[in-house]
Parts: structure tokens; sequence; C-alpha cells
């Protein structure tokens, strides 16, 4: 010990200064910044699974017994209408919005700004439009009869022709980024963004009301009935009566911020949080029923119910299967060296997670057992 | 993740991204004011480093002409570099003696006293002497926290290195602040979320997000803003001009050379970074420097430097005014008598002592420098009847020459 604390000190300080800046300098390379990489959700269209298996690559995939088979992938095998040069199509970051599918079209919108409707009846997907916006595309957008609602980076909410792309002019416009898929009810469609506003409007009337809430929203929205539930980034949920201008039924403080979309099954309201919990609220009131929390890591994927279980996972990969009446344990599924931020789609008798390498994973609902059944990139 | 980036994070990075979060939640939401004052906050925390750094700079700056000298004298590298070391030692810096005996003595005392002892304890042994004999007060009578304050400012000698100290304490703090900027103003929805994991479990913290990424027409989280780049640019270079006073130093010498390089390099290098990086760190960087050139400008003057000396020569002419001395001409002037010295024969004089002829001091009034003149040509005199009844010693220019 002696000797070495005399050879530290036998050594220069300029070394020793050098040294300890390069120990620095290793230590900042080692702060993970991340790029943008998506976290789409798989949707099933046409008995297939759509899922972003690369960043801006949408592969189709056909499940059956046995291993699952690529039908195509877009928009490498995409058939482009004229106009549209296959170099256009190079540019696409990202899926971060969940595709839209309606009627053999699936509606895209990627993160450097595309919006894209694909034809998805033929043997491979055909381009029918693509329209591109001057802000990126986080939130994913809705469709309401003919018209898509596009939220976008710049705080505007798109209406586009979802049979031409056809761009009309911002029904609500924030001051501040859209990250949350708006919410469709009657003739209104609600609106939440991070400049911690939510908008209601209409196609003809434009925005009817705004509602100042006390942190920014970057979940989805849920509509039930008259009641739109919003989660923000000040920890609390909020329960807003839609008919009343938005004014507030409840709120109920959690410990994280409230990032995924919530889940409703009768009066019970399931929210996440990104410190990890899960809270079971009493819909009508807010009041909690049960809290679960086992693992300190963020939540962003929506929690599902199937089997009768509540299934949960966090961002590096615990899968959880709860009691819904209850909170208490069933499963506990890890998959290692995968992180799990995007919405799962639930089937008939599995819950699909696509992982953030692109494979697509089932998960029984009821035992927690896992299956790869498709590898990604 | 590499346990040394976990301890990066956690000791720094955490405790930044807080500190910027609350910065712009007292800002009123405003990143860019965060930013403002996060410098400004910086900026009194190394205050004392800046100050000593300052100092040292002047100093460097005062013992260009002795440097040259050696420089002249001594060919080999080796020799030339041990001289440069022991003239690095023996020069006293903060000739602080005035304020040393005000504290002991609880009065008002001119700058009498100047040392030139190799060491810091000798420096102290020496000042004591020197209070005992002029003031005919001993250190150990005054109160012990005088005493402690008066050992405690007395500093000899010039760290070559010094001023790195307050680049050295900055540098972690730029490379964090750029991690920070990058983290807490991306764009990226992963990004946010992970931002989650950095935030302390405070409420005023947690609902803070976004931020407002403009400031002043400036995007913040974009890089490559070029009125940044010409702030930093010209700031850094005025800096520089300031800090490298022409005449100190001879024309064509390397010191003048060497100041020229550095008067253009490093304000297009940070120039440079300024332009790849996002333009929050560059308001960081332009703020800090702009605070660094009124310090300087306050603290050790502008030199030599007039705003006229920036109109070009080609303008002078056509407004009649004088043309431009080159870079470094005024120090021929002021650094001849020096080399006459060494043209004498006072190379052992340049190797003693840096500093009879040294009448610059950091912080020393006019009447201190008569009073050292005078001390000095005691000393001399003093020198003088010591040498005048012995032999001359011979000089060995081989060993003086290296």
């Amino acid at each position: 010990m002696f000797h070495v604390k005399h050879r530290l000190r036998a050594l220069p300080r300029p070394l020793l200064a050098a040294l300890g800046l390069l120990a620095l300098l290793a230590a900042a390379c080692a702060t993970d910044l991340g790029s943008p990489d998506g976290w789409a959700a798989p949707v099933e269209a046409d008995g297939l699974v759509l899922v972003q298996a690369n960043k801006g690559e949408l592969v189709a995939v056909r499940l059956g017994d046995g291993p699952a088979r690529v039908a195509w992938r877009f928009p490498e095998d995409a058939a482009l209408p004229a106009g549209v040069d296959p170099d256009d199509l190079d540019d696409i970051e990202a899926f971060y919005a969940t595709p839209v599918v309606d009627d053999g079209t699936v509606y895209l919108a990627s993160f450097s700004g595309e919006v894209l409707a694909v034809d998805i009846t033929g043997d491979g997907p055909r381009l029918a439009w693509i329209t591109r916006l001057t802000h990126e595309l986080v939130a994913s957008p809705v469709l309401r009869g003919s018209v898509l609602y596009v939220p976008t980076e710049g705080g505007e909410l798109l209406p586009l022709d979802a049979d031409t792309g056809a761009m009309g002019a911002s029904l609500a416009t924030a001051t501040e980024r859209y990250w949350s898929r708006p919410a469709v009810g009657g003739s209104a469609i609600y609106v939440a963004g991070l400049d911690r506003h939510v908008r209601a409007a209409e196609p003809q009337a434009g925005e009817r009301w705004a509602l100042e809430l006390e942190g920014a929203v970057a979940g989805d929205l849920l509509l039930d009935g008259e009641t739109l539930f919003v989660g923000a980034l000040d920890r609390r949920m909020y329960a807003l009566d839609v008919l009343a201008d938005g004014a507030e039924r409840w709120r109920f403080q959690g410990d994280g911020w409230f990032w995924s979309r919530p889940l409703i099954d009768g009066d019970t309201l399931y929210v996440t949080t990104t410190n990890g919990s899960v809270y079971a609220l009493d819909a009508r009131s807010g009041t909690e029923q049960w809290q679960f929390r086992e693992v300190d890591d963020e939540i962003r994927a929506q929690p599902v119910l199937a089997g009768g279980v509540l299934v949960v996972a966090m961002r590096e990969g615990v899968l959880f299967g709860l009691d819904p009446s209850t909170g208490v344990r069933q499963w506990q599924q890890t998959l290692s060296g995968s992180k799990l931020l995007a919405d799962p789609l639930v089937l008939e008798s599995s819950i699909l997670y696509v992982t953030d390498g692109g494979d697509l994973i089932s998960v029984d609902p009821r035992s927690g057992a896992t299956t790869t059944v498709f590898e990604g990139s | 993740m590499l346990p040394i980036g976990a301890v990066w994070q956690t000791l720094l990075e955490n405790p930044l991204i807080n500190l910027m979060v609350l910065l712009t939640v007292l800002s009123f939401g405003s990143y860019g004011v965060a930013i403002l004052v996060f410098t400004i906050l910086t900026r009194v925390v190394t205050f004392p480093l800046t100050l000593r750094t300052l100092r040292a700079a002047r100093g460097l700056q005062e013992m260009q002409p002795e440097m040259e000298a050696i420089q002249k004298r001594y060919k080999d590298p080796k020799r030339r570099s041990e001289e440069q070391m022991k003239l690095y030692r023996r020069k006293t810096l903060t000739c602080e003696g005035a304020g040393v005996a005000s504290v002991v003595l609880g009065r008002d005392v001119e700058c009498d006293w100047k040392a030139q002892d190799t060491s810091k304890d000798e420096l102290i042994k020496d000042y004591e002497r020197h209070l005992e004999r002029v003031h005919s007060v001993r250190l150990e009578d005054a109160p012990r926290r005088a005493a402690n304050r008066a050992r405690k400012s007395i500093r000899g000698g010039v760290n070559p290195l010094g001023c790195l100290g307050p680049q050295l304490i900055q540098f972690p703090i730029f490379i964090g602040l750029y991690i920070v900027i990058r983290t807490t103003l991306s764009q990226h929805p992963e990004d946010v979320l992970k931002l989650n994991d950095r935030l302390y479990d405070v409420q005023i913290v947690q609902s803070a997000l976004p931020f407002d990424t403009s400031f002043l027409g400036m995007d913040l989280s974009a890089n490559g803003n070029l009125i940044l780049v010409v702030v930093i640019f010209a700031s850094m270079w005025l800096t520089q001009r300031i800090s490298s006073a022409r005449s100190l130093s001879r024309p064509g010498s390397q010191q003048a050379q060497m100041n020229q390089m550095m008067q253009w390099m490093l304000p297009a290098m940070f120039g440079w970074f300024a332009l790849v990086v996002p333009a929050g760190l560059g308001l960081y960087w332009a703020a800090s420097t702009l605070i660094g050139l009124v310090l300087q400008w306050v603290f050790v003057g502008p030199g030599d430097f007039t705003w006229g000396s920036l109109i070009p020569n080609l303008v002078r002419e056509r407004v009649g005014l004088p043309p431009l001395a080159p870079a470094g001409a005024a120090a021929g002037r002021g650094s001849a008598p020096a080399q006459r010295d060494n043209d004498d024969d006072n190379a052992s004089q340049v190797a003693t002592a840096g500093t009879d002829g040294d009448t610059a001091q950091t912080g020393e009034t006019d009447d201190g420098r008569r009073g050292q003149r005078a001390n000095s040509r005691r000393r001399r005199r003093a020198g003088a009847r010591q040498t005048r009844g012995q032999p001359r010693p011979r000089r060995r220019r081989g060993n003086s020459r290296g």
C-alpha cells in the first residue's frame, strides 16, 4: 500500500491531472444518449401482424403454428405511385405513432414528418399517398370518418384527407409539442400537449375549449363516456368532464409521471407511472383501490387485461401478471436484454410485445410463459 | 453502464440536471435565463481560482523579459528548462507585505517588503525577520488568527500551469453541461423518458418539463448558432489580446509568435466548438467568456490594448491616424534594457532573481513600488559593499551557458 501511495506521489501532477481528465471523458462518453428509435405498437391487419422491426421499417408477419413468416416489408417491397421516388422513402425515420388500420389501408406517421397511406389488400404493400409535414411526428394519429387527425411536434392538430392525403388547417394549435394520441368522442376531438393544455376541437367549429393543467401531457388520452382521463408529467392523473368544458372531476397524485395509456375495465381504471407503480383507481371518484410496485423502473407500455390477468411491462423487460382485483402478483417474467416501451397487442390467447430490437414476444397471460415468435433486426 | 459512468452520473450529471431544472423553474421556465444564472453561479464559485489565475498570468507576463534572456543565454534545452524552473520558483508574485503588516499591526502599512527566497517557508521566515527589523513586531505576538492570515497571504513562486486551474475546473463542468443540455433539451421521447430516472423526487423538479428551448430568437437545443460563434470568437480574441500584452514580448520572439498564434487559435477552436454543439452550451461558453473578459479587464487591466488598435492600418491611413506598430514592436523597446543587462554580464543576475529589476507586482501601489525600488537600491548597494573587498568571481562561461 505504501509503495502504491509512494508511486502515485512520484507521478507528476500534470500527468495525474491528464489521467483524471481522461477518466472524466471516458465517463462522459459512457453516458448513454439515445437516438430516436420509436415505440410504435404492433397492430393486426388482414391476418397479419405489422411490427416496426427496424427503425423506419414496417414488417408484416404472418403468425401460425410454426415459425412466423415475413409477408412483406415496407418500404422495401412497396409499389410506389407515379411521382414518388424510392429514395424519398429512405429518409423515413423511426415510428413512434401506432399505425392506424382501416379497411385494408394502413396509415403511418413517421418521426421524420411523413404521413403515409399504404394499401395492403394485394400481395404486397402499395403506397397510396405520402404527405410530408414540416414537423416531426410522435403522437399516434386517429381516424374519424374519412379524415385522419395528425398531432405534430409543432403543436398542430392537422386534418388529412384519408383518401388523398390533402391537408387542412390545424384544428387546435398548442404552444408546445403534441406527444399524446387524441381521443375521439361524438363530434369532438380531444388533444393534449406538452404545453400543459387539454383542448377540445370540432372539425367545423375549430377549438371549443381549452383547459390548463399543472403538468405537460405525453401519454395517450382515454375517453370513457363523458370522462376524459389524462395522465400528466406532474405525477397526476386527471378525470375531466368533457360535457362541462373539461371541468375536473377528480385528480389522483401518483409517485411518478403518468405516461402510459390508462386502461379501464368496468369502474376500475388501471394506470401506471414511470416510477414503476401500478394503481387501480375507482374511475368515478379517483379513489385508490390498490398499488403494486416491486421494481423501480419506468412503465411506458399500456397495461392490458387478458385471460383475467392484468399484465404490465417494465422498460427493462420485466413483466408482471397481477390479479386485477387485488394487485397481487401472479407471475413474473424477465426478458433479459430487451426493452419494452411499445404498447402490446392483445390477441385471442396471448399478448404480443415488441422489443426495442424489433423482436415479437408472445406472452401467455395466465402463466407468463414467453416465446419469441419473430426476430427483428 | 461502467462504474465510472455511474459515478459520473451520480456525482456530476444528476446534480447538474436537477440544478438546471430548478433554475429553469425559478427563471419562469426559460432555459436560456437558467443557463445565464448557472454561468454566473459557476463564475462566483470559481472566482478565487480565477483570481489566482489572473495573477499567475500577470506574473508570467512580467517575467517574460527574464525568460527571454534565459532563452537567449542558455542554448542547452535541459539547462534552459532548469533555469526557467528556477525563475518560476524564485519569482515572488504576491508581495502582500503591506497587507500582511496591516493585519499584524492593525493599521495601514505601505508595502515595504519584498522577498526572493525560493520556498514558502523561507518567505515566511524572511517576512518575520522583516517585521521585527522594520516594525519591531513579532508574528508570534500577533493574534493567532491574524498571524495565520498573514502566513496564508504570503505566497511565493509562479506556477506556469497556474492559468490552467479554472480551465481544468471548467472542463468537467463543460462536459457535464453538454450532456445535461443534450439530455434536458432532447427532442426524442426516449431521452425525456430517461430523464425521469435523473430527476430527484421533488414535485417542483418533477413537474417542470418541458422547457422553453427558445431564447432571444435562438433554439438552444439546435447546433450551429452563428451569433454565438461570433460572440465567443470576439470575446476570446479580446481576452487573449489583453492578457498577452504586446509590450512584454519582443517582436519575432518565440513568445510573441506564440501569443499571436494563441490569439487566433483559441478563439477559432472554441468558435468551432460552438458551431458543433447545442446553442445552449454555446450560450454558457459565451457568457462565461464575457464574464472572464470583464474580470481580466478589472483585475489585470487591458495592458497595452486600446480600442483604437482595432482599427486596421488600411483604415488608419485613410482617416489620417498614425499606423499601428507590428505586434510586439513596443516590446522591443520595453525589453531592450533587459537585453542590455544580459549583454553586460548579468546572467547570474537573471538567474538570481528575478526580480530586482522587476517592479511590477500584483496589486501594489506606486508608493509601494517606490519603496521597493529604494529597497532594491539598498540591497544592490549592500551587495556591492560586500563584493567590493572580494575578488570578482570569474565568469565560468562554459557552465553558465550550459
